[in-house]
């Protein structure tokens, strides 16, 4: 549920974002602004269509005021449409009050302008009953009038009736001349004229009356009419009007602006979605293909599980079947195991016997008086095959240490052929160094063919005679140490070869002749001592062991030899030896002792 | 509102005006080329399916019907007739305005629900649609706003709508007819518009006078065609014109002569400057229609005048400022009689 939040929380908020900028983009309602142009239209048309009206009522072109009506009540209406449209102008307060402003503005110039028409319609109407009762009363006077010779001979009359009517023409042509003066005047001479007694028996008295009271009333209902109509021209609804579309125009250019600026971030908020939506699509179809591999795998496993499960009781009795071997099997190799570790036991015990056997003894040493010598061997628990001698013949000694390849019993057999081939060696009187390793590789190697093993030998030699000595055969360094514990290491990789490895190894051998000053000594050793691990895996190493020899070499050999062996148990510690360990020390005796 | 159905039956938008004029001139020839000359305004109003005769007439003829929901002109004839309208279930707009009798009542003045009787006379309902304002002193634009003052006053039905809107609602068959025909179900608005649309229907076409405008010469006789004859010359027409004959101006009753003949001035007889509070504007009333005016007496707004003859005289006294001859009087008056229209096929008669 977790992964599913985070996309959900971008969605929604996406599709929220997407709503409100929507909202915002679509605040012009296209409808509404249609109608509120078309209402401005009508508006602005009937305000023209009301003005023509009233003209054409004053022209006398107009005899109804039923058109004017409608148009008024035709106005409100679109008036009222505009005012409920204001509603819908939700976009900016101050504008839209703005707008309220020039349509409050505006209706109260429109009522203005009715209520002055109102009048104007009254005046008029009465203006025009006056006329029309004027003309007709003025025509049938002037009738009576030309048709009765006595009157019309008599006296003044008919001619103050031809100047009425001119005058009331010139008015009715011109309403802004002097002729309503002219026509009053005129009407007043009328209304004091002296009867005649003819002109009272006809009874024109009345009609006389009537003209002079309806001319007066046109004369007053004339200026009257043109007054209110003059105002309700003079009403500044037309500007009002073009004010109100300008507004409206600019308040809609505005709102458009705006909705625009939001469509924008509309459109870039949607497609942002849009790719959101793809990458979750992508992410979505993604887990659903590893999904589908996982479940395709999870029904092999299922499958496999079935079969397995179906074949499990044959598999059962099969793998019993197959254990009770593999137990049988076992047991029978514990039991050679067993008498293979009895024989190997056996084996290692002879080795080691035979290894501690064939050693020189004290006594024998002690008697080499030149030279004090003591030696060192102590074998592994696999028992390997170091060697060392230390031999007598005449005058001559002839020491060396060795190690044979391996461990166990053939490697213990070897060296005890190779000390005893020394020893025949140097009793038939080889003496030269050369010679002598090569018949005794010769001898092992023949005896290693014939054995069928796969070992050898490092073996190195020395002969020490009346103060000089003779060192040849490969092996690990030969340290020779000068009185007062200077060390000289001596390589021995070119003074000769590894034993039993090829028949002739003749031209490796090269014997090196170096001087032995009383206490100067030599001191042998075999890999088991410099490649002593201790628990922190570093080695014993030749340099730690030169610097012990060099600190007690003033010592006794005996003691030289102790000092070396405690050395090197304090490095290995508790952990086991894993190589046998020899070491020789021949030191030549100072002559005073 | 603009385009709603309140401009539907008579007028219309600005383009469709112009539209019907120009059909208009292909028919009437140099009248309409004449007016087109004076200007588009001098066109009146278009009946739409019918041919008039002369274009300058001041008087039209009434349309012979109207375009309107029958529906809700049948659910507005319930109402108007349905008493339980009143709080007391004792009055009903025909109480007052009695198709039978004219439109009216023939009473000076109505009865008010209280016993009394009410402060000013009773118009007729006939034709009132076609009225620029309603009642004597023109109160109200429409018939909607009157039909709500009648509820309202306690003179009239004297109800509110608190009382009356859950009254209506309980009846079912208002409710289901209201339900059915408005979206917005029964309500203020829809009361008043199945009222009003009623009173819209209420026309009483085909009057003698009508079809001699449309071309029938002979539906006057020699004697009423006089009568015409004076109605115009007299300038009676310059305030009595339009489709219903009056009902497009207010002016003042008596301008050469006092109406009121030293009696007592009510409030009543202040007419329009009860509304605007204009000094000039008192004793002025709205033109009424003369249409039925033969079998809507008594007349005028106090309803004192009880004859056509009386009331002709007086009109030419306070209006002409004149006393008309008798013979004039009675050609006026029978010119008058033929402004009697049909409502349903039956020519419209006064209270037995």
């Amino acid at each position: 549920m977790k992964n599913f939040a985070w996309p959900f929380l971008m969605v929604t908020l996406m599709l929220a974002s997407v709503t409100y900028l929507y909202l915002q983009s679509a605040v012009i309602d296209l409808q509404v602004h249609e109608k509120t142009l078309m209402a401005i239209h009508a508006v602005e048309t009937l305000d023209v269509q009301i003005n023509q009206n009233v003209l054409g009522v004053r022209a006398g072109l107009q005899r109804s005021y039923q058109p004017l009506n409608q148009a008024f009540q035709n106005l409100y209406a679109a008036l009222d449409a505009l005012h409920s449209y204001e509603q819908e102008y939700t976009t900016n307060k101050a504008d839209t009050a703005h707008l309220v402003q020039h349509l409050s503005a505006l209706r109260q110039t429109v009522q203005f302008k009715e209520d002055a028409l109102e009048s104007f319609k009254s005046s008029s109407a009465t203006l025009r009953n006056s006329l029309m009762y004027f003309i007709s009363l003025h025509y049938r006077l002037m009738d009576l009038v030309n048709t009765n010779s006595d009157i019309l001979n008599a006296n003044a009359l008919p001619k103050l009736l031809g100047q009425i009517g001119n005058r009331a023409l010139q008015l009715l042509q011109n309403p802004l001349s002097n002729a309503d003066t002219a026509l009053f005047g005129l009407l007043q001479s009328l209304d004091t004229f002296k009867w005649t007694d003819s002109e009272i028996s006809r009874g024109l008295e009345t009609d006389l009356k009537s003209l002079v009271t309806h001319g007066r009333l046109i004369v007053q209902h004339l200026q009257e009419a043109d007054a209110l109509l003059r105002q309700a021209m003079t009403l500044p609804s037309g500007e009002q009007i073009l004010a109100l579309k300008a507004a409206y125009l600019a308040y809609h250019t505005r709102a458009e602006q705006r909705a625009y600026g939001f469509r924008q971030m509309l459109y870039g908020t949607a497609l942002l979605l849009v790719a959101y939506l793809t990458y979750l699509f992508i992410r979505l179809r993604n887990n659903t293909r590893q999904l589908i591999i996982a479940n395709t795998q999870l029904q092999q496993a299922k499958q496999e599980v079935q079969e397995y499960a179906s074949t499990l009781e044959h598999k059962v009795t099969e793998r019993t079947d197959e254990l009770a071997q593999a137990n049988h099997a076992i047991s029978h190799l514990n039991a050679c195991l067993k008498q293979e570790n009895l024989r190997m036991g056996g084996e290692l015990e002879i080795t080691r016997r035979l290894q501690q056997m064939i050693l020189p003894r004290e006594t024998e040493l002690a008697k080499i008086g030149e030279l004090e010598i003591a030696g060192f061997m102590e074998a592994s628990s696999e028992v390997g095959g170091d060697y060392y001698d230390v031999l007598q013949h005449g005058e001559h000694v002839k020491f060396g240490i060795g190690d044979v390849t391996g461990h166990g019993l053939e490697s213990g057999v070897l060296m005890l052929m190779a000390q005893t081939a020394v020893r025949v060696l140097l009793l038939s009187e080889i003496n030269e160094p050369k010679r002598f390793l090569t018949i005794l590789n010769q001898v092992l190697y023949a005896n290693i063919k014939r054995m069928g093993v796969d070992k050898n030998m490092t073996l190195v030699l020395l002969d020490y005679h009346a103060g000089g000595l003779r060192i040849c055969g490969q092996h690990e360094e030969v340290l020779v140490v000068r009185q007062g514990g200077r060390v000289e290491r001596l390589d021995t990789i070119d003074m000769g070869f590894m034993l039993g490895m090829v028949t002739d190894i003749s031209e490796h051998v090269n014997p090196l002749q170096m001087s032995l000053e009383p206490g100067d000594g030599v001191v042998l050793y075999t890999d088991g001592i410099t490649e002593a691990f201790n628990a922190e895996q570093q080695m014993y190493g030749v340099e730690r062991l030169c610097e012990v020899v060099s600190r007690v070499w003033e010592q006794p050999a005996a003691h030289i030899r102790d000092a070396v062996i405690a050395d090197l148990r304090r490095h290995i510690g508790e952990k086991v030896v894993l190589d046998d360990i020899s070491m020789l020390i021949v030191k030549r005796r100072v002559a005073s002792a | 509102m603009y385009f709603a159905d309140r401009g539907r039956s008579r007028s219309s938008t600005p383009t469709k005006n112009l539209l019907s004029l120009s059909k208009r001139a292909w028919k009437s020839g140099l009248f309409a080329l004449l007016s087109l000359a004076f200007g588009l305004a001098v066109a009146a109003p278009p009946p739409a399916n019918e041919m008039i005769a002369v274009e300058v007439e001041p008087i039209q003829p009434l349309p012979l019907s109207i375009e309107l929901n029958s529906e809700i002109v049948r659910l507005g004839e319930k109402l108007f007739h349905d008493p339980r309208l009143s709080h007391d279930n004792a009055i009903s707009c025909v109480s007052c305005h009695n198709l039978a009798a004219g439109g009216d009542d023939n009473l000076p003045l109505s009865i008010t629900n209280t016993g009394k009787p009410d402060v000013i006379h009773a118009p007729t309902v006939f034709n009132s649609g076609f009225n620029f304002r309603q009642t004597w002193r023109g109160a109200f634009r429409t018939l909607e706003q009157q039909a709500e003052d009648a509820l309202h006053n306690p003179r009239h039905i004297n109800m509110t709508w608190k009382g009356l809107l859950p009254k209506l609602q309980a009846i079912p068959d208002y409710a289901a007819a209201f339900q059915r025909l408005y979206p917005g179900g029964l309500n203020r608005d829809t009361v008043l518009n199945a009222i009003a649309t009623y009173e819209r229907s209420l026309i009483t076409p085909n009057s003698r006078f009508d079809k001699y405008l449309r071309g029938d010469t002979a539906a006057l006789n020699a004697e009423e065609q006089r009568g015409y004859q004076l109605f115009r010359e007299y300038g009676c027409i310059s305030c009595h014109h339009g489709i219903n004959i009056g009902g497009t101006l207010f002016q003042k009753l008596g301008i050469f002569s006092d109406y009121f003949g030293g009696r007592e001035i009510t409030q009543a007889d202040l007419g329009r400057f009860n509304v605007t509070g204009k000094e000039e504007d008192k004793y002025v009333f709205k033109v009424p229609s003369l249409r039925n005016v033969a079998v809507t007496a008594p007349y005028f707004h106090d309803g004192r005048v009880a004859t056509l003859e009386g009331a002709v005289a007086f009109m030419g006294r306070g209006q002409l400022g004149r006393t008309l001859a008798n013979a004039d009087i009675q050609a006026l008056v029978r010119f008058l009689h033929t402004l009697t229209g049909e409502y349903q096929g039956k020519s419209l008669e006064a209270a037995p």
